[in-house]
């Protein structure tokens, strides 16, 4: 058979999958730093705007003033968290339009979604509704196992009953780690939906992503594992400041600047970890569209 | 878009040869799936001793040696893992088998022992500070210390693409009578191979996405063959398969 010059992309392997994302990343760094120092800036006005509001309250003493600059810094925080929940939506965009054969500017993306914030907050916002809900479901899974198991162990106070209150406690836990991690790979990819579908808002967004996941969540954890696994050792050094000062007195100087230190070298390699994650989830949205939809499949 | 990076090799018999590098993600899968192994294994290993400890106890002199033994069959074990099974499984470990990566020479020979304890152990320098992933990640030809030192490559399989495709017995009839109007021949191999791939991923694909890629693909085909549908209700992947066989005779497998 002749072989074509242009060999379109199929289904990905997990590793390919994360190959992909490093290419795009590498090879779209400027754009995808430039839309991760917005972000962070966006999240970091937010804080600055703290500092006001603080002073207003202490300044002026009075309950009503403090109720009402912190409803205006609420207001200040959901704005600037909608923000730069934006500027990854643009991240991910860039990625995905690339992934189809159709590359964007930053320019183009942004304005593309420039009308998007609040739907990408409403996500945020849906999605710390449910993270609350499965987290609770979750643990009390976890807390029946154990009681079951302890119960048992009490009441049989012997061999068998320590047997079969390891046997519930380990049930338990691995129900809870089942839940969360089944829901986790479910809403992995919700912002694409809103990034690249016009999804109308996030419930939709997380319908969709929940739809398209379900089949693959065992993939999808382990891309996440395997991505993982690569900054693993890079999160490690960002965080070896803050455990050498672990021991020294809270207010002594050598404890605040290890404390600082880390902070600092965290919110970097966050601007560098950002789009990573931001392309794996689109080449992932990518791989199940495909896989599912058959969207790669045109003349 | 290119996502992998391909490389050239020359053999000892000057023949070149192409790869394409397995790429961080692969590497890393890879590991992960050996380094669970291995810890599985190093697991059983300790448990044994532990037992062996308990029964030796008793015998005056012997424990020196027992810990010597252990040592060394745990350090043999630690280095060996990746040695024995780069050198006897050509270049693959079990990890490396799941993600469907090897390792070759530069010159695309099989790995000899000399290249897998070199790569063995240098493993050790290469994840300190995740040296080999920054290496992986920024050398043109994907290489860890191990790899530099060895004169190594890790690269990808060739993918098995023969995946089975079902035909229904009825497009044959529909194929022939496409076959006769010679209008199929403006279909380029790219549009072939999209075929292909539809007919393949069509069991996986949902239902919804069934019903909507194949009548995509129906216009499509009409739209570049100027080809007219006789029925009223045309059964698409029916369509599709009967393109596909006349493209088979065109084409080759």
């Amino acid at each position: 058979m002749r072989k074509s010059a242009s060999d379109p992309m199929g289904t990905l392997s997990v590793g390919n999958v994360i190959n992909a994302a490093v290419a795009l990343y590498k090879s779209n760094f400027r754009d995808f730093f430039a839309l991760a120092l917005r972000s962070m800036s966006w999240v970091l006005l937010a804080l600055v705007g703290l500092v006001p509001v603080v002073g207003v309250a202490i300044a002026i003493n009075n309950i009503g003033v403090t109720v009402l600059a912190g409803v205006a810094w609420l207001a200040l925080l959901l704005f600037c968290s909608a923000k730069a929940m934006t500027n990854r939506g643009v991240v991910a965009r860039m990625a995905y339009q690339q992934l189809i054969n159709q590359k964007e500017t930053l320019e183009s993306a942004s304005s593309q979604l420039a009308n998007s914030h609040w739907k990408f907050l409403g996500l945020a916002l849906w999605l710390g509704l449910f993270v609350i809900g499965v987290g609770i479901l979750s643990y009390l899974i976890l807390a029946i196992g154990v009681g079951i198991g302890v119960a048992l162990a009490m009441s049989l106070n012997n061999i068998l009953g320590y047997i079969l209150a390891a046997i519930f406690s380990i049930a338990g836990f691995v129900a809870f780690l089942w839940i969360f991690l089944r829901f986790y790979s479910d809403w992995f990819v919700a912002e694409l939906p809103i990034a690249v579908e016009r999804c109308p808002n996030g419930l939709d967004a997380i319908g969709r992503s929940r739809q398209l996941s379900a089949p693959f969540s065992s993939r999808i954890l382990m891309i996440i594992l395997v991505a993982f696994l690569i900054v693993l050792p890079l999160s490690i050094v960002a965080n070896i400041p803050g455990i050498a000062g672990i021991g020294q007195p809270p207010t002594s100087p050598a404890y605040l600047i290890s404390q600082a230190v880390n902070l600092a070298l965290s919110l970097l390699l966050e601007l560098f970890l950002m789009p990573f994650w931001q392309v794996i989830k689109s080449v992932v949205y990518f791989d199940l569209r495909s896989r599912l939809e058959g969207a790669d499949l045109k003349m | 878009m290119q996502y992998l990076k391909r490389v050239k090799s020359r053999t000892p018999e000057s023949v070149e040869l192409e790869f394409t590098l397995a790429g961080i993600g692969s590497r890393a899968l890879a590991l992960l799936i050996d380094y669970m192994l291995w810890m599985v294994i190093l697991m059983v290993l300790l448990t044994a001793f532990a037992f062996l400890d308990y029964l030796v106890a008793k015998i005056d002199g012997a424990g020196k040696w027992i810990i010597s033994i252990q040592f060394l069959m745990f350090f043999v074990v630690y280095i060996g893992y990746f040695i024995f099974f780069e050198t006897l499984w050509q270049g693959q470990t079990p990890g490396k088998r799941y993600a469907k990566i090897r390792v070759i020479r530069d010159d695309g020979r099989n790995p000899g022992l000399q290249q897998a304890i070199m790569r063995s152990l240098l493993r050790t320098f290469d994840d300190i500070l995740s040296l080999g992933v920054l290496l992986i990640l920024f050398t043109k030809q994907e290489k860890r210390l191990g790899d530099l030192v060895a004169g190594t490559i890790v690269i990808q399989e060739a993918q098995n693409t023969t995946q089975e495709i079902s035909i229904d017995p009825a497009a044959q009839e529909l194929a022939d009578a496409l076959a006769e109007t010679g209008r199929l021949a403006v279909l380029t191999p790219d549009e072939f191979a999209t075929l292909r791939r539809y007919l393949q991923r069509y069991p996986t694909l949902s239902k919804q996405a069934q019903i909507t890629v194949s009548n995509n693909l129906h216009q499509e085909i009409l739209a570049i063959t100027k080809l007219y549908p006789k029925t009223e209700k045309p059964n698409h992947h029916l369509f599709l398969q009967a393109v596909y066989l006349v493209c088979l005779q065109q084409f080759g497998g």
